[in-house]
């Protein structure tokens, strides 16, 4: 690799963490504003005046100070490695998420196959965690979560087959160039009903993938206080907490990268063509990618502020009896659709 | 098959309505206030802290006797017979000055029979709701707003006419006793009138 090319993929990858943390405190700021208001509250209204814009700022200072306490009976450097995993997991997934035409880190022929494939890496830093505790409720937690999001990664891969039928290809960058020209071609919307519901699958299946409510069984204040991260303080507490929010962003990414036409305005009047500018194409581009991640981020967090959590049984159930043999029967009907249709 | 199908539509039905409850609620306005700039009014009948009014206390002592845990301290001096003090709620003019009220509320139990048994309905349920303090010692409030120099005024007065009753009562030719009496009838008689605050012995109670 040439030096250029280090520096490069240095400065892209010091940008997605700066964009992941920017991402988390606003994210954390609005989910608290939301939940408040759903439950008839104001939040945080004091830190930084204007509705206490600046309170998830402040709380990241203080996880910054905080002391790093590791446990005595935790295997150490299992403990210590365990949030740099499961953040790197994410980190690494971003790389082929397109925010812009030209904004990718790496266009992979794959792109979808790495990114199932690397996501995969949560699970482990998880498991990690809960392991190196050597607490019973880590444990539990990192059992749960890891029974869960493995489940879950079946029908997220499944839903995620609809679109690259559609269009035939497994790069990020073709599967969003070929849903250009408005809204009406996005897979969403183009093969009806089945882009729908192949997007309902993902969306329900990575809400389980990122351990978030109503499937936040990981976490159980009432039963395993905070499940696999219960023993962790400070800053790799905050690492979990990353990478929880990083994940939101990454799930979203992908809903909108494959069904929701990526970085493609919803009209194509809204658009500046690439030859005309490509600056403001690929500005343009990043600000209808991260807008249309952000409301679906929105849509998680309002989700969380109104369902009750599922017992594991129901989560099971919802997985292999609901989500499972839907997208298979919507797999079946979408090959044929495109064999018949003659693409 | 059929309740498999119903199952999950109504799922999916019963999501978007709780969605849509929670969405109505995220632009109703909120119940919840900002403590501490602005604060609930609460109900008149609410127990907080106690206040006495010291123009409106007639110095009777009854919240002293009826406390259960003995944490008010009450001391009063008699006025001259041509101060006029103002009226009490009871209609009775106000005799007494207020020298001394006390509440101890470190010890205090909120049982509220002091307010119930204030004469002059000086003694309320009207304090702030914030009681924290930083020393014990500042959980002991008073209610007097009297200078320690009118005070002292007020018992150097005192101690005069104490000494001029003394005076005249020496001077006073001791009184004929009633040959053949039942000697301690009279005694009885006489203490309780030595002690009556009508007369005007002006004792610091």
């Amino acid at each position: 690799m040439t030096t250029l090319g280090l520096i490069l993929v240095l400065a892209f990858t010091g940008g997605i963490i700066g964009f992941i943390s920017l991402f988390s405190l606003v994210a954390i700021w609005t989910e608290r504003k939301l939940s408040a208001h759903m439950q008839d509250r104001l939040g945080p209204m004091e830190t930084g005046g204007w509705h206490g814009w600046a309170q998830t700022v402040a709380d990241m200072l203080k996880l910054l100070f905080k002391e790093d306490i590791v446990p005595d009976a935790a295997d150490k450097p299992l403990f210590k490695i365990a949030p740099y995993i499961v953040l790197s997991g994410s980190i690494a997934a971003f790389a082929v998420l397109p925010f812009g035409a030209h904004l990718i880190g790496s266009d992979l022929n794959i792109g979808v196959y790495y990114l199932i494939a690397v996501s995969s890496l949560v699970v482990a830093g998880i498991l990690m965690a809960g392991w190196a505790s050597s607490n019973k409720w880590a444990l539990y937690g990192a059992m749960r979560a890891a029974a869960q999001m493995i489940s879950y990664e079946i029908p997220v891969g499944l839903s995620l087959l609809v679109p690259i039928l559609i269009f035939g290809t497994l790069s990020m960058q073709g599967l969003v160039s070929v849903q250009s020209g408005g809204f009406w071609h996005w897979s969403l919307f183009s093969h009806p009903p089945f882009g729908l519901i192949a997007f309902v699958i993902y969306f329900w299946a990575s809400l389980a993938e990122v351990n978030r409510t109503p499937f936040d069984l990981p976490e159980g204040e009432s039963e395993i206080v905070a499940g696999y991260h219960v023993e962790y303080s400070g800053m790799r507490w905050a690492m979990f907490y990353l990478a929880e929010y990083a994940n939101m962003f990454l799930v979203s990414g992908v809903a909108v990268a494959l069904f929701l036409g990526g970085w493609n305005a919803p009209f194509s009047f809204l658009e500046v063509s690439h030859e005309a500018s490509p600056l403001w194409h690929n500005l343009l581009g990043f600000f209808w990618f991260s807008s249309k991640a952000f409301l679906l981020v929105l849509v998680q967090q309002w989700l969380r502020w109104t369902l009750p959590r599922f017992r594991v049984d129901q989560l099971m159930k919802v997985c292999w009896k609901v989500f499972l043999p839907f997208s298979f029967v919507n797999i079946l009907l979408v090959s044929l659709w495109v064999a018949l249709s003659g693409k | 098959m059929t309740t498999y199908f119903t199952e999950i539509w109504q799922g999916i039905v019963s999501i978007l309505i709780g969605m849509k409850v929670t969405f109505s609620h995220l632009f109703k306005p909120t119940i919840t206030v900002q403590y501490p700039h602005e604060t609930l009014d609460m109900n008149v009948r609410t127990r907080a802290r106690l206040v006495n009014y010291e123009d409106e206390c007639s110095v009777c002592q009854a919240c002293v006797r009826v406390c259960p845990v003995n944490i008010i301290t009450v001391t009063g001096i008699r006025a001259d017979k041509d101060e006029d003090l103002g009226l009490l709620a009871t209609g009775k003019p106000k005799k007494m000055h207020l020298t001394e009220f006390d509440i101890d509320f470190s010890k205090c139990l909120y049982c509220g029979l002091c307010v119930e048994s204030c004469e002059g309905l000086s003694l309320r349920w009207e304090g702030p709701q914030e009681d924290s303090t930083f020393t014990r010692d500042e959980m002991n409030k008073t209610f007097v707003t009297m200078p320690e120099t009118e005070k002292i005024r007020l018992r150097m007065m005192d101690e005069e006419r104490k000494k001029a009753r003394a005076a005249a009562k020496a001077a006073r030719p001791p009184r004929v006793k009633k040959a053949g009496g039942d000697g301690s009838k009279p005694k009885v008689k006489d203490k309780p009138k030595s002690s009556e605050p009508d007369k005007e012995d002006g004792a610091t109670v």
